[in-house]
């Protein structure tokens, strides 16, 4: 505990919460904008899937940046003022690494949790009609949370060991366009599924059929990935233990 | 404490960096003796090792060989961690330290710096008034970091580093950046600190004068070796006057001079013996003379630390 309460006076005045909250914001303001210009007669009766999907994608393309963001504040005032060593005489060394990541998990699940209530809260503002599909909504909840927990691990893992906060930054950009593209992709490709940034997408139950003659968008309910989705958890694992003893092992 | 009254010593400390075949030693079986209660002045020139030494005592860099003793307990034996995280943390918790450049955080006050380490130290934040006053900060306090000079850094790093008054303090280099006046105030404050709040200070530098001015002892690492270790005192006593002669024959003078009981070396084209009062003197150039050697030139010589430093060293810098 008292470790935890130094790193919360450590990001004072570091706005971090302000990073998630502007883009919590920023989705909310673009799927109610969305849902307004929607004529809902084209989606009737899976206008929950609309948003489920919409969400997954703007996920897909704004958290890979946001995370990187939120998770370099984090790191880089121990960086920018020299003071692992100062910190490693005071407190194990694993704790440095494991507090972050635990606070960053904290702001991710709020985030996460926000995301979740912010689709029935929109439903309910539209008087949508579709039921709540509960599973559905769980399924958005445990993807948004579990991939970004695993990117943050990884963008942490650069943060922490790299001297410039230019290296996690890049590869946050770099996710967040192949989030914009993941969409393109056959879901079923081995490449698609061996980009982490793209498993936002990948773990959203529901898909769409966009038929040119018609112009007609039909979403459907997919099967959930387990399989893929237990190696890309693996994979956070083995990212998460890499990243440790490269911490563990760097020299202050 | 250990039997010796030792508050650091090490044994053989090695660090080597590079791959098995190629590995250099930046540290070589470095064995310091760190007497309780003194200011021990590390000296060595820029790249001499004296930072990675330092950050192996703290448990910052791992040695590759070699015993460590802090304030008593076996801390790493034969290159490997003698403590578990919590014991070493809990002997860390008695020291304070200063490495390299100061560690703050730039968004924060200078005050909330200090808080920072009270509670990881676990120290009550009362103790952060009289730190600060201690090197003379207070009015600085609400400040942010990020907003000092180098000098007030490197005071708000010693005010942590002296936060709960710890029984040992390694200090790396920490007049660097400092103004003249600064570095004097520094030096005063750390020679009082011993005295005053019974601390004993390890402090690096690559200036011998600001060890001169501060340390009892001194150890001096040049190339990863311990060259010299004792009391500042002793190291005087190398640069006791000497007498040194020239004469038409220096070889048959050294046999004279030898006879007569006088400790004479010959360097170069001179003899050189320890001062001699005026009469033996007197008496040594007559008898010099009665044998036939014309005696060209006498002069009294006195090595100063400098002298003795280079000639351990063998190094014409950072002095």
């Amino acid at each position: 505990m008292r470790i935890f309460f130094t790193e919360l006076k450590k990001i004072r005045h570091r706005y971090i919460w302000l990073v998630y909250g502007a883009v919590f914001v920023v989705l909310t303001l673009w799927i109610a904008w969305c849902m307004s210009e929607m004529d809902f007669s084209d989606i009737s009766g899976q206008e929950y899937f609309y948003l489920l999907i919409s969400l997954s994608l703007m996920n897909s393309i704004f958290l890979p940046v946001t995370l990187a963001c939120g998770v370099s504040r984090l790191c880089d005032i121990e960086l920018k003022g020299n003071t692992f060593k100062l910190l490693c005489t005071m407190q194990p060394r694993h704790s440095i690494y494991h507090i972050k990541l635990f606070l960053n998990s904290l702001y991710l699940l709020v985030f996460s949790l926000a995301e979740t209530a912010l689709i029935p809260l929109i439903g309910c503002y539209y008087k949508v009609s579709q039921p709540l599909p509960f599973l559905h909504i769980g399924l958005f909840f445990f993807t948004t949370f579990s991939v970004s927990l695993v990117l943050s691990v990884l963008q942490q893992t650069l943060s922490l060991v790299s001297v410039s906060q230019l290296l996690p930054l890049f590869v946050g950009v770099g996710g967040t366009f192949v989030g914009i593209f993941s969409a393109f992709f056959p879901s079923q490709s081995f490449f698609f599924r061996l980009l982490p940034w793209d498993y936002y997408f990948i773990g959203c139950p529901i898909n769409m059929y966009y038929n040119a003659a018609t112009r007609q968008t039909t979403y459907f309910e997919i099967p959930f990935p387990k399989g893929a989705f237990f190696g890309f958890l693996l994979f956070g694992i083995f990212i998460y233990f890499l990243g440790k003893i490269i911490f563990m092992k760097k020299e202050v | 404490m250990s039997k010796n009254n030792f508050v650091i010593q090490t044994k053989d400390l090695t660090k080597s960096y590079g791959k098995p075949g190629e590995k250099k030693d930046v540290v070589k079986k470095v064995n310091l003796a760190v007497p309780e209660g003194c200011v021990y002045g590390f000296l060595g020139p820029n790249g001499a090792g004296k930072s990675t030494t330092m950050k192996m005592l703290l448990g910052l860099i791992k040695p590759t060989n070699g015993e460590i003793s802090i304030l008593g307990t076996p801390f790493i034996s034969q290159g490997k961690a003698a403590l578990n995280e919590k014991s070493r943390l809990a002997i860390l918790r008695q020291t304070g330290s200063l490495i390299e450049s100061p560690s703050y955080y730039g968004h924060l006050s200078g005050r909330q710096n200090l808080e920072i380490i009270c509670t990881l130290k676990n120290v009550p934040t009362k103790e952060i008034g009289e730190v600060l006053s201690i090197v003379r900060m207070e009015s600085q306090q609400d400040k942010k970091a990020g907003h000092y000079s180098l000098g007030m850094k490197q005071r708000l790093g010693l005010a942590g580093a002296l936060l709960g008054h710890p029984r040992l303090l390694l200090l790396d280099e920490p007049t660097n950046g400092l103004d003249p006046a600064g570095i004097s105030e520094m030096r005063e404050l750390i020679r009082s600190l011993p005295e005053t709040y019974h601390m004993t200070i390890m402090v690096s530098s690559h200036l011998l004068s600001e060890i001169d001015q501060m340390a009892d002892y001194v150890g001096i690492i040049n190339k990863g070796q311990v060259i010299y270790q004792d009391s500042l005192l002793h190291l005087h006593e190398h640069s006791r006057k000497q007498l040194r002669l020239r004469t038409s024959n220096n070889s048959r003078a050294l046999c004279i001079l030898n006879e007569n009981e006088i400790n004479c070396t010959l360097e170069n084209d001179f003899l050189s013996f320890p001062e001699t009062s005026d009469d033996t003197t007197a008496y040594l150039i007559s008898a010099l003379v009665r044998e036939g050697i014309g005696v060209l030139r006498i002069e009294e010589y006195q090595k100063s630390l400098e002298d003795i430093f280079l000639s351990l060293t063998g190094k014409q810098v950072s002095l």
